[in-house]
């Protein structure tokens, strides 16, 4: 049988695979390190700030354990400045995920190149050993993947990082307290946040009418969100694909046409033969 | 007489016509099988005759909904395309309607009487056939040919679309005496399904129940190559590690690795599915 | 398109105008007058799982004056009313006020295809015009209702078929409740395309809202 799930995450997936991202903790209580499935957590000393996976961070907040940090980007006034970036300075665009911690290639103008990672060390290094090193290699990767801590904990003001929405919601609602202003003010900028980009979505697929060089795109757009829209985008897409197959069809055999005619340019004689399409 | 809702009138006595060949073999419903095959205008005319006679109830509520349709011949593929509308609500239900048998049987006969006019059709040239000589009736050949190929498509799709939702409910853990007695939700076009005479009312062929039967078992085969996994579980990711449960019945003594206050979603997960628990919250 | 799509099962039942290229004595019954001829230029609207072949199909007749002219065909067919000018006109001067699904339940299906029969540049540039500003629609009704907790899955299971559409608008309606208005109308007039577009739409924003209020359950 199919899987009775659509295609790609579904939001509590989202949501499950969020809780992986890792937040920075102030513990209230010493705690051993734990060894978990990808890795041991730090050992947690008061008043010792430590990183930790967010689903063992709010776990420990419910039991009054640590208090949780809430990110740079959560801020009322990084919040507004994102919002005042979608609105006035550029209403096409969503604002872009957060850079990779990089110095500029001055030699190469244009590129960039991972820093020598100055994040506090974490028991997810392990596993992201890999990703860090393949960076290394291509000094170009401008790739700013969920799962580094640079793109959830240590992510600067400004800017939203792929899983946004579902740590602020779970932020909100389990570290309300924790948050630098009263959650109330937090919650209804990110109500602002999620409808500006609603319609920013929906009025995207509006560069999809014109023919050719038609295109949506997703950069900056959070998990959560495609979570929502990976079903409509897609069947969208799809019907403008099947449309313009018929029409698609013909350019190509045109341009064959085209091309075929190049190559025997210079004989005329069998030229006109194709052309009588014996 | 029942009748099957949206049907036109001839398709309506096709269906009757049908029941009566089937049921004594008749004389009528063989005469009517064979007007349909290869003289459709007396068909026509049967139709009307039969229909002011057997039934005018349905002939006129009918004709009340379809009255365009009514000065129209039925064409070969019509009742396919009825089948695949069938299919069509099916996909967007819960449960599984009735087995369309009459239909089901209809369609098939429809193919058979349209091979049955192919080999009278071909008879008179011993087969040295050239459709370039003989266009008029290389076109009527391509127009049998063409529908039974049509109706088959529709028979297959239809029963298709039924075993995708019947292998969906056997995953589900759907027991087959659940959908033996679910004909109630159906729409009143149940009526006209078959098994008449067998006394059940279930929605599904036998063929259906065979074909649940065996996926079943072919299933908890499959299953049961991993006793530590549940495939037919939840898919929902876990929200949390420990669960509030209510107990519903009496289970005996469990003991699970965290004594009887804490549990495990993963480690009653079965027991709820049983009901023996409830998950709170 | 799958052999066993029923959505694609259903288009091929939609029909189109046809015209005999040649007498023929067994198929009177298909221009409602069996036992008769049926006559060379007669005007027939055939379901396009008959037309497309007999189109496609030569006689196999080879004129002996003119060897060059090769072979004709059965029949030779029109746009369908659903895709003439009218239509297109009135996509061209408003894509949103257009009820499609009055044109034909499946209504893109049946444009795609008719367009691989024989080509239509400004019929395929009309289209997609059409589709994406009435997807943009779509999302924006999709979100209200969805938002609203209303529930539209599973409950058109009809409007197949493109028959009977008295009864698709009492269904129609039936389904969009709490959207309202002209809303409703716009909704009413979606095709079988844009009722996905309109499901997944809705879909996405229900989850979305379903779990939003789990998380505050936890």
């Amino acid at each position: 049988m199919a899987l009775p799930l659509p295609t790609g995450l579904t939001q509590n997936e989202v949501s499950f695979l969020a809780e992986m991202e890792m937040v920075t903790v102030v513990p209230r209580q010493r705690l051993d390190s734990i060894d978990l499935l990808g890795g041991k957590t730090p050992q947690l000393r008061p008043p010792h700030r430590a990183q930790l996976p967010l689903w063992l961070a709010l776990l420990l907040k419910k039991q009054r354990r640590a208090n949780i940090v809430p990110p740079a980007w959560m801020h009322p006034a990084s919040l507004a400045e994102i919002i005042h970036r979608e609105t006035k300075e550029d209403p096409e665009a969503f604002s872009p995920p957060p850079p990779p911690p990089s110095r500029a290639l001055y030699a190469q103008p244009g590129t960039a190149r991972r820093l020598n990672h100055q994040h506090q060390p974490s028991f997810l290094d392990d596993l992201t050993q890999t990703t860090l090193d393949s960076q290394q290699q291509d000094p170009n990767s401008i790739l700013s993947p969920p799962f580094l801590p640079s793109n959830v904990a240590e992510s600067p003001a400004g800017y939203l990082p792929y899983h946004w929405l579902e740590i602020a919601e779970a932020l909100l609602t389990h570290a309300g307290d924790d948050m630098p202003a009263p959650a109330g003010e937090v919650r209804s900028l990110l109500r602002d946040l999620v409808e500006v980009r609603a319609a920013k979505m929906r009025s995207s697929t509006s560069a999809l009418e014109g023919f050719g060089d038609a295109w949506l795109t997703l950069r900056g757009v959070g998990a959560m969100e495609l979570a929502e829209n990976r079903a409509f985008l897609a069947g969208l897409v799809d019907g403008v694909r099947k449309i313009g197959a018929s029409a698609e069809a013909t350019r190509r055999e045109e341009e064959e046409e085209a091309r075929r005619g190049g190559e025997y340019g210079g004989d005329g004689d069998e030229d006109s033969d194709e052309d009588m399409g014996l | 007489m029942p009748a099957i809702p949206g049907v036109s009138v001839c398709q309506n006595l096709y269906l009757i016509a049908c029941r009566m060949g089937v049921r004594s073999g008749n004389w009528l419903g063989v005469g009517i099988w064979q007007a349909y095959g290869s003289l459709l205008p007396h068909h026509h005319q049967l139709s009307g005759a039969l229909v002011a006679g057997e039934d005018k109830e349905v002939f006129l509520s009918i004709r009340k909904r379809q009255i365009s349709q009514l000065e129209k011949m039925p064409m070969y593929g019509d009742l396919g395309n009825k089948l695949v509308q069938h299919a069509k609500r099916t996909q967007n239900l819960s449960h599984l309607p009735p087995y369309q048998t009459e239909l089901v049987r209809a369609v098939a006969r429809e193919i058979r009487d349209l091979d049955k006019d192919v080999a009278s059709l071909l008879e008179p040239f011993q087969g040295s056939f050239d459709p370039s000589t003989e266009q008029a009736t290389a076109c009527t050949l391509l127009v049998n040919h063409l529908s039974m190929r049509r109706n088959k498509r529709c028979l297959l799709a239809y029963h298709r679309t039924r075993t995708d939702k019947l292998e969906e409910l056997v995953w589900n853990g759907a027991d087959i005496l659940d959908l033996a007695g679910q004909t109630t939700g159906a729409p009143k076009g149940g009526a006209t399904d078959g098994n008449e005479g067998s006394g059940t009312t279930s929605s599904l062929s036998p063929q259906e129940e065979d074909y649940f039967r065996q996926f079943g078992d072919l299933l908890a085969l499959y299953k049961g190559q991993w006793t530590d996994i549940d495939l037919t579980g939840s898919l929902e990711p876990p929200r949390d590690l420990f669960i509030d449960v209510r107990v519903l019945k009496d289970a005996g003594e469990i003991q699970t690795e965290y004594g009887q206050f804490y549990v495990r979603q993963g480690d009653v997960e079965r027991l709820i599915a049983q009901g023996y628990l409830q998950k709170l919250g | 398109m799958s052999y066993y799509d029923i959505d694609a099962i259903l288009t091929d039942a939609e029909k189109i105008p046809c015209t005999f290229q040649i007498d023929v004595p067994d198929l009177g019954y298909l221009d409602n007058q069996p036992g008769h001829t049926l006559k060379a230029g007669s005007r027939v609207a055939l379901p396009i799982w008959l037309a497309e072949m007999l189109a496609i199909a030569n006689t196999g007749a080879v004129d002996m004056d003119d060897p060059s002219q090769s072979s004709k065909s059965f029949i030779t067919f029109d746009l369908p009313s659903a895709l003439g000018n009218d239509v297109v006109q009135a996509l061209k001067a408003d894509p949103r006020s257009v009820p499609l699904r009055d044109q034909s339940a499946h209504f893109y299906a049946l444009a795609t295809h008719m367009m691989e029969l024989s080509e239509e540049p400004e019929l395929s540039a009309v289209l997609r015009k059409t589709f994406v500003s009435r997807a943009a629609e779509i999302a924006l009704h999709a979100r209200k209702v969805g938002g609203g907790g209303s529930s539209y899955h599973g409950r058109d299971g009809g409007g197949a078929g493109g028959k009977g559409k008295g009864k698709a608008t009492k269904e129609d309606n039936a389904s969009n409740l709490g959207v309202g208005g002209a809303g409703e109308e716009f909704l009413r007039g979606l095709d079988e395309w844009e009722r996905k577009l309109f499901r997944s739409a809705h879909d996405g924003t229900k989850a979305s809202k379903e779990w939003m209020e789990n998380v505050k359950k936890r």
